[in-house]
Protein backbone atom coordinates (compact mmCIF):
# COMPACT_ATOMS: atom_id res chain seq x y z
CA UNK A 1 0.00 0.00 0.00
CA UNK A 2 2.80 2.38 1.04
CA UNK A 3 4.65 1.26 -2.04
CA UNK A 4 2.14 2.22 -3.99
CA UNK A 5 0.94 5.32 -2.86
CA UNK A 6 4.75 6.06 -3.16
CA UNK A 7 4.93 5.34 -6.71
CA UNK A 8 1.81 6.95 -7.74
CA UNK A 9 2.98 10.91 -5.72
CA UNK A 10 6.56 10.23 -7.77
CA UNK A 11 4.18 9.81 -11.03
CA UNK A 12 2.05 12.82 -10.53
CA UNK A 13 5.40 15.06 -10.32
CA UNK A 14 7.21 13.22 -13.12
CA UNK A 15 3.79 13.88 -15.28
CA UNK A 16 3.43 17.91 -13.81
CA UNK A 17 7.18 18.13 -14.80
CA UNK A 18 6.72 17.03 -18.04
CA UNK A 19 3.87 18.89 -18.98
CA UNK A 20 5.39 22.06 -17.97
CA UNK A 21 8.42 21.32 -19.80
CA UNK A 22 5.79 20.91 -22.87
CA UNK A 23 5.20 24.70 -22.67
CA UNK A 24 1.26 23.87 -20.48
CA UNK A 25 0.35 25.67 -17.87
CA UNK A 26 0.20 24.54 -14.40
CA UNK A 27 -3.37 24.52 -13.21
CA UNK A 28 -2.41 23.18 -9.43
CA UNK A 29 -3.37 24.87 -6.86
CA UNK A 30 -1.63 24.57 -3.55
CA UNK A 31 -2.97 25.80 -0.37
CA UNK A 32 -1.42 26.81 2.94
CA UNK A 33 -3.02 28.17 6.15
CA UNK A 34 -1.76 30.07 9.37
CA UNK A 35 -3.90 31.88 12.06
CA UNK A 36 -7.11 32.24 9.81
CA UNK A 37 -8.99 35.50 9.47
CA UNK A 38 -11.48 33.56 7.66
CA UNK A 39 -10.65 35.07 4.58
CA UNK A 40 -8.76 33.09 1.32
CA UNK A 41 -6.85 34.47 -1.00
CA UNK A 42 -5.01 33.68 -3.67
CA UNK A 43 -0.94 33.90 -4.52
CA UNK A 44 -1.08 33.68 -8.22
CA UNK A 45 2.06 33.57 -10.66
CA UNK A 46 2.49 33.24 -14.51
CA UNK A 47 6.08 33.40 -15.72
CA UNK A 48 6.03 33.69 -19.28
CA UNK A 49 8.91 34.21 -22.09
CA UNK A 50 12.82 34.91 -21.09
CA UNK A 51 14.57 36.70 -23.52
CA UNK A 52 18.55 36.67 -24.04
CA UNK A 53 19.49 34.52 -21.02
CA UNK A 54 23.52 33.91 -20.31
CA UNK A 55 25.78 33.06 -17.80
CA UNK A 56 28.29 35.16 -16.28
CA UNK A 57 30.44 32.55 -16.97
CA UNK A 58 30.89 32.70 -20.40
CA UNK B 1 22.48 25.29 -25.44
CA UNK B 2 21.16 25.94 -22.12
CA UNK B 3 18.79 24.15 -20.42
CA UNK B 4 17.19 26.66 -17.64
CA UNK B 5 14.69 26.39 -15.52
CA UNK B 6 13.58 28.40 -12.56
CA UNK B 7 13.07 28.21 -8.57
CA UNK B 8 11.26 30.17 -6.24
CA UNK B 9 10.23 30.04 -2.17
CA UNK B 10 7.07 31.88 -1.80
CA UNK B 11 5.50 31.94 2.13
CA UNK B 12 5.54 28.21 2.70
CA UNK B 13 5.99 27.04 -0.82
CA UNK B 14 8.20 25.99 -2.77
CA UNK B 15 8.57 25.42 -6.85
CA UNK B 16 10.79 24.04 -9.18
CA UNK B 17 9.51 24.53 -12.79
CA UNK B 18 10.47 22.20 -15.63
CA UNK B 19 13.70 22.23 -17.32
CA UNK B 20 13.71 24.44 -21.31
CA UNK B 21 15.81 24.63 -23.79
CA UNK B 22 17.66 28.19 -25.45
CA UNK B 23 18.34 30.75 -24.32
CA UNK B 24 14.92 32.65 -24.97
CA UNK B 25 13.01 30.23 -23.73
CA UNK B 26 8.93 30.49 -22.73
CA UNK B 27 8.02 28.68 -20.12
CA UNK B 28 4.46 29.69 -19.55
CA UNK B 29 4.02 28.13 -15.88
CA UNK B 30 1.37 29.37 -13.66
CA UNK B 31 1.34 28.31 -10.29
CA UNK B 32 -1.55 29.44 -7.47
CA UNK B 33 -1.48 29.93 -3.92
CA UNK B 34 -4.40 29.63 -1.81
CA UNK B 35 -3.94 31.11 1.36
CA UNK B 36 -5.70 32.18 4.98
CA UNK B 37 -5.56 35.97 5.15
CA UNK B 38 -3.63 36.26 8.36
CA UNK B 39 -1.50 39.24 10.30
CA UNK B 40 1.30 36.45 9.46
CA UNK B 41 0.60 36.72 5.67
CA UNK B 42 0.31 40.44 5.42
CA UNK B 43 3.61 40.58 7.71
CA UNK B 44 5.54 38.24 4.77
CA UNK B 45 4.36 40.51 2.01
CA UNK B 46 4.94 44.12 3.30
CA UNK B 47 8.76 43.10 4.64
CA UNK B 48 9.55 40.16 1.74
CA UNK B 49 10.51 39.95 -1.76
CA UNK B 50 9.57 36.87 -4.06
CA UNK B 51 13.13 35.60 -5.39
CA UNK B 52 13.07 33.78 -8.48
CA UNK B 53 16.30 32.51 -9.78
CA UNK B 54 17.71 30.72 -12.85
CA UNK B 55 19.84 27.90 -13.48
CA UNK B 56 21.12 26.50 -16.41
CA UNK B 57 20.65 22.98 -15.99
CA UNK B 58 23.32 22.17 -18.86
CA UNK B 59 26.07 22.79 -16.88
CA UNK B 60 27.77 19.77 -15.93
CA UNK B 61 29.73 20.58 -12.63
CA UNK B 62 31.52 17.51 -11.92
CA UNK B 63 32.91 17.44 -15.25
CA UNK B 64 34.29 20.98 -15.10
CA UNK B 65 33.63 22.67 -11.20
CA UNK B 66 34.70 25.70 -12.36
CA UNK B 67 31.68 26.43 -14.49
CA UNK B 68 28.89 28.60 -12.87
CA UNK B 69 25.41 27.13 -13.43
CA UNK B 70 24.07 29.88 -12.13
CA UNK B 71 22.47 32.32 -14.49
CA UNK B 72 20.72 35.02 -11.81
CA UNK B 73 17.83 36.31 -10.36
CA UNK B 74 14.37 38.33 -10.36
CA UNK B 75 13.45 40.18 -6.98
CA UNK B 76 10.27 41.55 -7.12
CA UNK B 77 9.14 43.40 -3.55
CA UNK B 78 5.75 41.60 -2.52
CA UNK B 79 4.43 45.12 -0.68
CA UNK B 80 3.00 45.86 -3.92
CA UNK B 81 0.53 43.47 -3.44
CA UNK B 82 -0.66 45.84 -0.44
CA UNK B 83 -1.64 48.22 -2.65
CA UNK B 84 -2.37 46.65 -6.30
CA UNK B 85 -3.75 43.83 -7.11
CA UNK B 86 -1.01 42.87 -9.75
CA UNK B 87 2.00 43.26 -11.02
CA UNK B 88 3.07 42.93 -14.47
CA UNK B 89 6.43 43.31 -16.42
CA UNK B 90 9.53 41.97 -17.81
CA UNK B 91 12.04 41.95 -14.85
CA UNK B 92 15.58 42.04 -15.48
CA UNK B 93 17.52 38.44 -14.04
CA UNK B 94 20.36 39.98 -12.21
CA UNK B 95 23.66 37.55 -11.21
CA UNK B 96 25.33 38.18 -7.88
CA UNK B 97 27.84 40.60 -9.66
CA UNK B 98 24.72 42.92 -10.33
CA UNK B 99 25.06 42.33 -14.14
CA UNK B 100 22.05 41.55 -16.40
CA UNK B 101 21.69 38.37 -17.43
CA UNK B 102 18.34 38.36 -19.92
CA UNK B 103 15.24 39.49 -18.80
CA UNK B 104 11.59 37.36 -18.45
CA UNK B 105 8.12 38.10 -18.47
CA UNK B 106 6.25 37.95 -15.14
CA UNK B 107 2.73 38.42 -13.74
CA UNK B 108 1.34 38.42 -10.29
CA UNK B 109 -2.06 38.42 -9.30
CA UNK B 110 -3.14 38.86 -5.10
CA UNK B 111 -7.36 38.57 -5.04
CA UNK B 112 -9.58 37.09 -3.13
CA UNK B 113 -10.45 33.31 -3.39
CA UNK B 114 -14.06 33.89 -3.72
CA UNK B 115 -13.50 36.09 -6.76
CA UNK B 116 -12.78 33.83 -10.22
CA UNK B 117 -11.06 36.12 -12.63
CA UNK B 118 -9.76 35.46 -16.15
CA UNK B 119 -7.08 33.25 -16.31
CA UNK B 120 -3.71 35.16 -15.91
CA UNK B 121 -2.09 34.07 -18.90
CA UNK B 122 -4.98 35.32 -21.47
CA UNK B 123 -4.95 38.47 -18.88
CA UNK B 124 -1.14 38.94 -19.53
CA UNK B 125 -0.81 38.15 -23.26
CA UNK B 126 -3.43 41.13 -23.47
CA UNK B 127 -1.43 43.49 -21.47
CA UNK B 128 1.98 42.35 -22.75
CA UNK B 129 0.19 43.74 -26.09
CA UNK B 130 -1.46 46.70 -24.78
CA UNK B 131 2.11 48.15 -23.47
CA UNK B 132 4.00 47.00 -26.97
CA UNK B 133 1.28 49.17 -28.74
CA UNK B 134 1.84 51.83 -26.05
CA UNK B 135 5.37 51.80 -26.43
CA UNK B 136 4.69 52.24 -30.57
CA UNK B 137 2.65 55.06 -30.42
CA UNK B 138 5.22 56.68 -28.01
CA UNK B 139 8.41 56.13 -30.41
CA UNK B 140 6.18 56.90 -33.47
CA UNK B 141 4.99 60.64 -31.56
CA UNK B 142 8.84 61.25 -29.98
CA UNK B 143 9.88 60.69 -34.33
CA UNK B 144 6.96 62.56 -35.34
CA UNK B 145 8.18 65.15 -32.96
CA UNK B 146 11.75 64.89 -33.97
CA UNK B 147 11.12 65.60 -37.27
CA UNK B 148 9.01 68.65 -37.49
Amino acid sequence: MRKSLDEAIKWLKKKGELAESKGQPSTAIATASRKPTGTKKVFEIHVGKCKSLRRGDK
Amino acid sequence: MMMPFFSFDFYTFEYRSGTASGDSPVFNTRRAYELDESKELLDYLRDQFLKIDFIDESVDLCATPEANDYIGSVRIPLRDLLTSDRITNNFPIMNEKSMNMGEVEIAIRFYNASVRPEPLSKEFAAEMLNSQVINKQVLTAIAEKLAD
